[in-house]
Order: structure tokens, then sequence, then C-alpha cells
């Protein structure tokens, strides 16, 4: 099992810059996730963990190996490829055995690790199966069995989910990630989607453009956002411009909508100071949100558009007075029968500790 | 430490960048040793007059007091335009009539249609003369009907020509539309109907601009077909000029400065269409043709209807498959028993005994076949490797490469010997020092460069199939590059490259322009023997060559069909 380290690393394709200065640190045995939307240089970092691409700047580390010139072939990285990139011609054994086989590991020693690593994806008995005569969730353990089996030290996956459809997507979300605690292996995992990243990561990096904009565990990215971008791509969240009007100790107030909000906010768990004047966000999660009978500290009026039931909770879009949209969720419960109608002019009140600060406000404001 | 440094330089020798280069250098070299630098010998010597530089050969070409080049490149090029035309008007109503319609016999006509690819080139034309020539059996059979004094008519000139070239060349028409009406979305012209488009309204609207793509490549690959056609002007031409013809006669003759001058002029017309066609080929949307739809037949029910469409094609097959009958038929007719009769009258395998026991009528048959071998063993290489590169790896000049693999199929093959006559007729680096005009070794290497495009071309569909992450995912489990190749590249596209280097491989045998322009005494192969038979009047035995030839390429295509899964327009 591998540290993998990347340090200043910058790609670019002709005049597109598809990675720019990124630095990371993963550690030995964690599930790594690189999260962002299409295009944001995921893959394009993964393939130069692999070694398909050479960084044009930078080096990458294995260890206390410098990799960053070594041919993939001597990586020892097991790679699954978003289409499996299965070996049509070759059987499930044949698939499975290829990595040994070309390592030059005994006939006998093969056999068995091939079995075995079919048996820890639950396909024992397919090894005779053509690659055509498979499922795609099948296809997906045979290449997860083929990557496995050669005791790779870092396990490399790129959206491995996004060809399966929903119910087999949660099946294998599971399998994938008991799989990786079992065998303790050092996994970077590559997806767009939130839900896979915050369910089955030690830590997850956020990119976007390129950048990476936040490297953290899941509840540090979804909770303490260190920008816009993460705030709105990793779940929901209202963001407003705001200006800090005055700082005494841990207590921000801030002017937004025509309206005084009273913050706690932390520098060393935000990483930014503020001080009066400062143009900035202000951001709350929906579920952040709470409905009061009447107006006081840090509430607002809006005027409830759409209401959605959804068994354990309401989702609700409603419009300030000022025409700006916000969202609010609240878990079902006995009180809020009927007290949710669209049409209708509520309060809400932003709690001071649900409410977060965040950097960035000038482009906006 | 030494140790350190090799590894060192190993590991740079394998960087992608570097493989690159490694892997492109022989394919250049053979590109440029045997495409580019006889071309250019070849333009050389039409401006290199008495050692100095001169365009006297090309005004000689222009000169309005002697018309007959003029002449011979008019004539190419309203021969080659006509020859679309009539192609056109075959090949595609009979691909609209086989794709959109399900009658008796469908499947049966459907692949009869395509049976003209089967002849080579003066295999087609000979047994048009034996079939339409002045004593040709249909012409006699109609002479002795109507008691006629005179042939009623004789398969010459600029109409014999066309006929054997839309005979020949529909099946271009025939085989793009075919494949364009099958990838047609039925869904979007009943979109159209849907909309309230009428027929007609559809057909222009919506049909013909999607087969638009398919109707100018086909109508690209006949013109150039056809000026490079030489068989029939050869055969059928009399006193009529055409351009390919002329480099014939002009080297015979012993005029190589005009011969090179003419080769650069069709040179010129052959590369613009190249260009034409390469451009218009990447301006072309795919997007539309879509993969796997299920085009449905029209059941014809209306007996008034269907009836006379079975006629029409039974008729059809009839004359398509005549030539081939009429092959095999006189194939069987043995050496001086078919003088004076109008009809032959005694029939025997003796021409094939003799194929088999007669030493000298043998050894034609196995020089083809020895130099085919040899050609095309060098095709299945070369093929490999460039179409890897070509494919797969990027680098610079790409473009130009590829313009470079595909010279061989755009230039006739007329010109591709006089190319290699001017080049190889003095001691050159790329012959080892060695002369090769006049040795056994000028055809094997002529067949090889001819065939270049078309093995190179069927690998390439092959590797473009083959999806990236294959050969990154056996070097990511360890495998080094040869190994990759070796154990998933190549079993994947062998397909492919097997079908084209078949495909090579019977057309080396049956290659007739460069062998006529190129053999020697000693490496002569069959179809220049077709040629001596056929001026000894020993038509049986030229035949039996043919039917040959006709078994091997037609063996090829359904193996290639069979067990290599590869449609039979893929491979033109
Ligand atoms: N081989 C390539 N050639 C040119 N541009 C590329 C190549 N691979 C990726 N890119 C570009 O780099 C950027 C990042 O791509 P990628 O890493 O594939 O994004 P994703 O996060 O969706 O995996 C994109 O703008 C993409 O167009
Ligand atoms: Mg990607």
């Amino acid at each position: 099992m591998s540290r993998v380290r990347l340090q200043n690393v910058s790609k670019t394709f002709g005049t597109t810059t598809a990675v720019k200065e990124l630095n990371l640190t993963i550690r030995e045995g964690e599930f790594f996730t690189f999260l962002g939307p299409s295009g944001c240089g995921k893959t394009t970092t993964l393939r130069m963990i692999a070694g398909f691409y050479y960084p044009a700047e930078g080096r990458i580390w294995f260890d206390n190996r410098d990799v960053t010139e070594v041919p993939p072939q001597k990586r020892n990285t097991g790679m699954v490829f978003q289409n499996y990139a299965l070996f049509p011609h070759m059987t499930v054994h044949e698939n499975v055995a290829f990595g040994l086989e070309v390592r030059k590991i005994s006939k006998k020693e093969i056999r068995e690790r091939v079995k075995k690593a079919l048996e820890q994806v639950r396909l024992a008995g397919y090894s005779d199966r053509r690659i055509a005569q498979l499922s795609g969730g099948q296809q997906q353990r045979v290449a997860l069995a083929r990557s496995l089996v050669i005791r790779p030290g870092i396990l490399l996956l790129d959206e491995p989910l996004s060809n399966l459809d929903a119910r087999l997507r949660d099946e294998m979300r599971s399998e994938i990630l008991s799989l990786q605690r079992s065998l303790g292996i050092t996994t970077i995992y590559v997806t767009h989607d939130q839900t896979e990243a915050l369910s089955m990561s030690d830590r997850i990096a956020v990119f976007n453009q390129g950048v990476c904009q936040q490297v953290g565990t899941p509840e540090e990215v979804y909770n303490a956002p260190r920008n816009a971008f993460v705030a709105s791509f990793v779940g929901e969240t209202n963001l407003f411009p705001a200006t800090v009007a005055q700082v005494s100790g841990e207590t921000v107030t801030v002017q937004s909508k025509d309206h005084t909000f009273r913050i706690r906010h932390k520098q060393e768990e935000s990483g930014f100071s503020v001080e009066p004047g400062n143009r900035l966000f202000l951001t709350i999660r929906p579920e952040g949100v709470d409905l009061v009978p009447e107006a006081g500290e840090n509430t607002l009026s809006a005027k409830m558009e759409l209401v959605q039931f959804m068994g354990t909770s309401f989702h609700c879009a409603a419009r300030l007075e000022d025409g700006t949209p916000l969202k609010a969720m609240f878990v079902n419960r006995p009180d809020l029968m009927g007290r949710l109608r669209e049409g209708d002019r509520v309060i809400f009140r932003f709690p001071e500790d649900r409410l977060r600060l965040i950097p960035g406000g000038d482009d906006r404001a | 430490m030494l140790n350190r440094l090799l590894k060192r330089g190993w590991d740079w020798f394998q960087t992608d960048r570097v493989f690159t280069w490694v892997l492109l250098l022989p394919v250049v070299a053979v590109l440029f040793s045997y495409v580019f630098y006889p071309e250019f010998r070849t333009l050389v010597e039409s401006v290199w007059v008495n050692g100095t530089f001169s365009l006297k050969n090309y005004r000689l070409f222009f000169n309005p007091e002697s018309l007959a080049n003029l002449e011979a490149l008019w004539n190419s090029v309203y021969i080659s335009i006509l020859s679309v035309f009539l192609s056109a008007l075959i090949g595609v109503p009979l691909a609209f009539i086989f794709n959109r319609y399900e009658f008796p016999g469908r499947r049966f006509f459907a692949s009869a249609a395509i049976m003209p690819i089967v002849l080579p080139s003066l295999v087609g034309v000979m047994s048009f003369l034996f079939l339409y020539g002045e004593s040709g059996l249909v012409t006699r059979s109609i002479q002795d009907l109507f008691g006629l004094e005179e042939p009623p008519f004789k398969l010459s000139g600029v109409s014999g020509i066309l006929l054997v070239h839309a005979y020949t060349m529909y099946v271009y028409f025939y085989m793009t539309v075919s494949s364009a009406v099958r990838g047609l979305n039925p869904a979007l012209e009943e979109a159209a109907t849907n909309l309230g488009a009428g027929s007609w309204t559809v057909f222009r609207r919506v049909t013909l601009p999607l087969l638009t793509p398919a109707l100018v490549a086909a109508s690209l690959l006949v013109f150039m077909t056809s000026m490079a056609s030489f068989s029939a002007p050869f055969l059928l031409a009399g006193g009529f000029r055409v351009l390919s013809l002329q480099i014939y006669f002009s080297k015979i003759n012993g005029n190589l400065d005009m011969a090179a001058t003419q080769s650069v002029i069709l040179s010129v017309i052959s590369i613009s269409f190249l260009l034409l066609m390469r451009w218009y080929q990447g301006r072309r949307d795919y997007r539309m043709m879509e993969k796997g739809v299920g085009t449905h037949r029209r059941e014809v029910r209306n007996p008034w209807v269907k009836w006379p469409l079975v006629a029409t094609g039974v008729f059809g097959v009839i004359i398509l498959l005549l030539p081939h009958a009429t092959l095999f038929l006189l194939s069987l007719v043995p050496e001086g028993t078919w003088t004076y009769q109008t009809y032959p009258t005694t029939f025997s395998f003796e021409n094939y005994i003799l194929l088999m026991k007669d030493p000298t009528i043998w050894e034609p048959v196995r020089n083809s076949l020895l130099m085919a071998t040899v050609a095309t063993a060098g095709n299945f290489l070369f093929g490999i490797f460039a179409s890897y590169v070509l494919v797969k790896r990027r680098f610079r000049g790409k473009n130009l490469l590829d313009i470079l693999v595909m010279l061989p199929w755009a230039l006739p093959a007329t010109v591709v010997a006089m190319n290699m006559i001017l080049a190889f007729n003095v001691p050159t680096p790329f012959t080892f020092g060695h002369v090769l005009v006049g040795t056994f070794w000028i055809l094997p290497l002529a067949y090889f460069i001819r065939h270049i495009p078309l093995v190179v071309r069927s690998t390439n569909a092959a590797l473009e199939q083959l999806d990236d992450s294959l050969e990154e995912a056996a070097r990511n489990l360890g495998a080094r590059w040869t190994t990759t190749f070796r154990r998933v590249i190549l079993p994947v596209i062998m397909p492919g490259i097997m079908a084209g280097t078949l495909l090579a491989f019977v057309t080396a045998v049956g290659e007739f322009v460069s062998s006529v322009m190129l053999y020697t005494i000693d490496n002569r192969p069959i179809s220049i023997e077709i040629m001596n038979q056929l001026r000894m009047f020993n038509l049986g035995q030229a035949a039996a060559y043919a039917v040959y030839q006709i078994i091997l390429i037609a063996g090829v295509l359904w193996i290639s069909q069979r067990f290599f899964g590869v449609k039979a327009q893929n491979t033109l």
C-alpha cells in the first residue's frame, strides 16, 4: 500500500489547462475521492497517477519514489476504467490472469489467485465465460477483480458506476467500499456524483476547472465549504452576497438583503478572517433554515412558492421580498401539518450556528 | 552505476513520444523510398531535359498543333463523367429496391448484385469480348436468330468502354448507397410523413440529403477508377485515345520524357481528387448514421408489381452472371477445337488438367502466387505498423503521412508503374544499390506499393473500433508495449487485418496493369499469360486462367465475410 503525493502538478493540452498547480497527499490505505463536474480535470489527474499522461510541471511520488516519468506498466497501480476495458477476446479467467501472466508468476499460483479474486467479487464459477456473456454489473466486477488480483499499491477507479443502472449502482457502491475496507488498499475514486463521494470517502478533493478547491472529510466539505463553488456543488445551498458590518470576537454581523444577520465565525475552522467592510457570501443549507411564527433576530419574510412532500421531509421553494429564491427543507413533524401551504407568507429564521461566511463575494455583490 | 544509466535509457526509450518515433521511422522510410521518391523522380524526369530545367515536355503536351495528348485527356475526363452517371443510374435504384422492399428472391438478387467485383479488370473486359465482341456468343446468337449478314453490333470504342465501366463500377454506387440506406433511421422519414410531407417531399427533403455523402463518395470513387481504367481501353479502344493508355504507348515507344509528363498530369488530377475526397469526408457529418437501426423492408404485395419486379431481378442476375458463366463455359473448350465453327462443340477439363500438368502453363500461376505472397507479406507487416501509428499515436505531420499512404490508391496503376520504372532503372540506396527494372523483384514491389492503402485502410477500420482503454488497461496491469501489442491489440484487430491482406493477395494475383508495364520473361504473371493466350486465340486456356482467379477472389471474399465478419462493402 502506498502513499501518493502530487507536488505542484500541472497538465495542459494545447492551450487548455486541464489541471493547474495541484498539491495533494493521499494517505496510505485511504479512500480518497476526486469530485467535480465533468471536464474539471479529474480523469486527467487520475491518468497522470496511472502514468498515461506525464505532467507538464510538478512531480508525482509514490511513498518516497519519484514516479513522474515511470511508464504505466511499472507503477503497479490497478485501474478500473469507466467502460471497464475488458479484453473482448479473452474469457473472464484470462482477463483476470493477464496481469499475473505478464509478471511471470507460476501457473499454479495464478490459478489460485484468480480463483480467490473471483470469489472476492462473487463471480466464482464464471471463469470460462466470455466477456460478451456478462451483464454490466458482472463486467464491473471482473474489472475490479482484474485490477485487485495484481495486488496493486494503489487502486484507481474512474467513474466506475456511471454505466450501471440506479439499483446496481447502490449495490456496487457498498461492495466496492467493503472490499476496500477489508483489503485496506489506498484507493482513488473519481466521480461527479456527490452522494457517492460523501457516502464512500475518507476524504474528498473537490475540483473545478482544473483547480482543487478544497480537500477534507465529507463532513468538512459539506459543513464547512471553503468557497461558493464547493458550497453549491456539494449538496444544495442558499448563497447571498453580504457585507461585513461589525466583528466582535467570534460573532460577526453582516448586512445582506437589507437585513442584518449575526453569525458565529471561527477563523481556524474556515481559514480566513473578516474585517468590517469585507464583501463575501452568506450561506445556509436548506435543512438549516427554521420556520418561526414571528419576526425577530436573523429572520426574513418570504412567499412559499412550491412545497413538495417527500415522505421524510418537505422540500420548499420560496421567494424573498426582493425576488431572490430560497430553498428550505423541513423534516416531517406533526406540528408542520397544514402549516406549509403554497402561496402563504412565512417567516424564516437563519440560526446563527447554521449560517456560514464564504469568501469571494466581491465579484458578485 | 552503468546499470542505472542503462535503465534510465530504457525508460526514456519507452516514453511515449520517443516510442512513437521509433515506430514511425520504418514507416516513413518505406513510404519515402517507394511512394514519394518514385513520384518525385517522375516529376524530375518530366521537367529535366538534357540536363537543364525546361517545360518543353509540358509545352509539347499542351501543343495546340498536335492534339493527341489533349484529346486523350479530354476523352478520359468525359468517359469518366459518363461512367459516373451510368453507374449511378444502375447502382442507386438497385440499392433502393433491394434494401427497401421485400419480395421473393431478394436476398439472392442482393448478393448477386455485387458479383462484378470478383472479376479482375482484364478478365472482366475479356468476358465482355467473348459475349458481345464482333464474334461474341451473344452477338452471334442474335445474328443467327435474325439471319443477319453482318454482326448486329460489336463491343468497341467509347460505347464498349462505357458498357464495361458501367458493369464493373455500378457496384461502388450499389454498395455505398446500400449501406447508407440501411444506416438511415426509418423514423426520420416517418417523422417527415407524420409532419405532413408527401412521399416526393420526403425523398427530396429528408432521404436525399441524408444520402448525399454516399452519393458523393461513390461518384468520386467511380470518377477516379474510370480515369485510371486501363484494361477496357487497352482491349476495346481501337484508335481511341485515353490518358492512361497514352502513358503505356509512350513507354513502349521509348519516349520516357513524355510518359513522365503524362504521368505527372494524370497524377495531378488523381491527387486533387484524393484531396477533394478527404476534405469532403472530413466535413461529412456522421452523426446521422446511427448504428443498429432496424430497417423494416416493405413487403411488396401487389402481384402486378411483385412479379415484374422478380422477373426483372432474374433477368438482371442473368445479365450480371453471364460473364462468369461464359468464362467457365469457354474454359472447358480445349485448344484447337473451336476454329471455324460458330459455337464451341467440344467440352472437357483439359485446360484445367494442363494447368496442373504442363509446367509452362503452370509457371505463370506459380509466379503470380509467389509474387503476390511476397508482396502481401510486406503489406501485412507494413500495414500493422503504419496503421497503428496513424490511428493510435499522435505526432506532427500525421495528415501528410496519411495522404502519402493513400497515394498509391489514388494514382492510376499505370502511373505507379511508370514511377517505378523511372525511379529504379538506376541503382538507388532504396534498392540496396541494385537496378530493379527488368528483374523479378520489380513486380512484387509494385504489388506491395499498390496495396499499401488497401491493407492500411482495413487495419485502420479495425483499430478505430478498438477502444484506447484496452491498451491502457493492459499496460496498467504491468504489460510492456510489446506484450500489450501481441496479446491484446493484435488478436482483436486480426480479422480486419486478415480481410485486407487476403484481398490484397487476390488482387495482386490478378493484377494486370502494373504487370503489363513491368513484367519480364522470368516473372510473367497470370494476367500477362492470359493476354498471350488471347493473342494465340487459345480462348479456352485464357478462360481457365480467369476462372482460376475468380475462384480465388470469390473464396477470399467468402472467407472474409464468413470468418472475419467483414462486410464486402468495407473492402472497397
Ligand atoms: N487527451 C486530451 N486532449 C485534449 N484535451 C483533453 C484531453 N483529455 C482531457 N482534455 C481536456 O482537459 C479537461 C479536463 O478533462 P478530464 O480530466 O477528462 O475531465 P473530467 O473531470 O471530466 O474527467 C477538459 O477540458 C478536456 O477537454
Ligand atoms: Mg472523466
